[in-house]
C-alpha cells in the first residue's frame, strides 16, 4: 500500500463510519498553500467509544494502530499513529483536545469534494495559518513558516486578517505573524 | 553572460509565481492528495538509488536503509 492509497481508505473508513474528523498540517496547507512532499498525516478526530473501535477492530489492511502512540507538541493532547505496510508514510491521528483554539477550527472545518464522490473535511485556511504560527513558537521548524508565507501568498486577502489577529493575540505569536505578512505582501 | 543578483531574485520570484498558478490550477483532490503522491515518488526514487548502491539488500532491508536516513524528516 502506498501512501496516496494508504489516506484515502483512512478517509473513506471514517466517512463510512460517520466519525467527525478533519484534516490538519501540512496536507491542509498543501490544500490552501503550495503542496509538498510529506511523510505524515494529520487527522484531529473526535474520540468516542465507536472511533476507538473503528482504530483498533477496522482499519483496512496495510493499517496498523501504533500500540504505543504519542503526543502533540503544542496542546500536549494525545494522538495515535497508525502505520502503513510497506511505506514509511504514517498517519496521525490527534484527539480533538479542549484546547479553545482545537475546538474552534474543528468547527469550523470545511467540505472538500473529491474526484470520485468522496469528501472529506478539511481545516480552513486561517486555522492553518494560526496553527502553524502557533507551533513555529515551540518547534521554529523553517517548513512551517514557508507554509504559511505560501498559505498567504495564495489566499491573499481573501484571509480573513481580523480572525488570525485575535488568535495569534491569545497566542503570543503575534511578532511572526507581523512578519510572515510583510514577507507575503512582498 | 554574467548573471546580476537582480536577474536572479527576478528569475526566483516568476518560479514561485508558476507555482502558486500550478497551485490555483490543479484540483481538490490534486491539492489533498499531492503531499502523500510526492512523498511515495520521492521514496521511489530513492529506493532505486539504495537498490544501486546495495544491490545485495532485500526489498525490506531497503526500506529499513530509507527509513534511517528519513529519520526525522517530513
Amino acid at each position: 500500500m502506498n501512501a496516496t492509497e494508504a489516506l484515502e481508505s483512512f478517509t473513506r473508513l471514517l466517512n463510512e463510519a460517520n466519525v467527525a474528523y478533519m484534516i490538519v498540517g501540512s496536507f491542509s496547507s498543501n490544500y490552501h498553500g503550495i503542496p509538498r512532499s510529506t511523510k505524515d498525516a494529520g487527522i484531529v478526530l473526535q474520540f468516542d467509544a465507536s472511533a476507538w473501535k473503528l482504530l483498533s477492530e477496522k482499519l483496512p489492511d496495510g493499517l496498523t494502530l501504533n500500540p504505543q502512540g504519542g503526543f502533540e507538541m503544542v496542546t500536549a493532547t494525545r494522538k495515535e499513529i497508525i502505520k502503513v505496510a510497506g511505506t514509511m508514510f504514517e498517519i496521525e491521528v490527534f484527539h480533538l483536545s479542549d484546547d479553545e483554539f482545537d475546538r474552534m477550527r474543528f468547527s469550523r472545518k470545511i467540505k472538500v469534494e473529491l474526484f470520485n464522490g468522496m469528501i472529506t473535511w478539511v481545516a480552513t485556511a486561517e486555522d492553518v495559518i494560526v496553527q502553524k504560527l502557533r507551533w513555529l513558537k515551540t518547534a521554529a521548524r523553517s517548513k512551517d513558516y514557508d507554509d504559511v508565507i505560501n498559505v498567504m501568498k495564495r489566499k491573499g486577502e481573501r484571509l480573513d486578517f481580523e480572525y488570525i489577529t485575535q488568535w495569534c493575540n491569545q497566542h503570543g505569536t503575534l511578532e511572526i505573524l507581523a512578519i510572515a505578512r510583510a514577507e507575503a505582501s512582498t | 553572460m554574467e548573471i546580476t543578483e537582480e536577474q536572479i531574485r527576478q528569475e526566483a520570484a516568476e518560479c514561485y509565481a508558476r507555482k502558486i498558478r500550478q497551485a490555483d490550477q490543479m484540483s481538490d483532490h490534486e491539492l489533498i492528495f499531492a503531499g502523500a503522491e510526492l512523498f511515495d515518488y520521492a521514496c521511489a526514487i530513492s529506493l532505486a538509488g539504495l537498490k544501486n548502491d546495495y544491490p545485495e539488500l532485500s526489498e525490506s532491508e531497503l526500506l529499513e536503509k530509507l527509513r534511517g536516513f528519513l529519520g526525522n524528516a517530513a
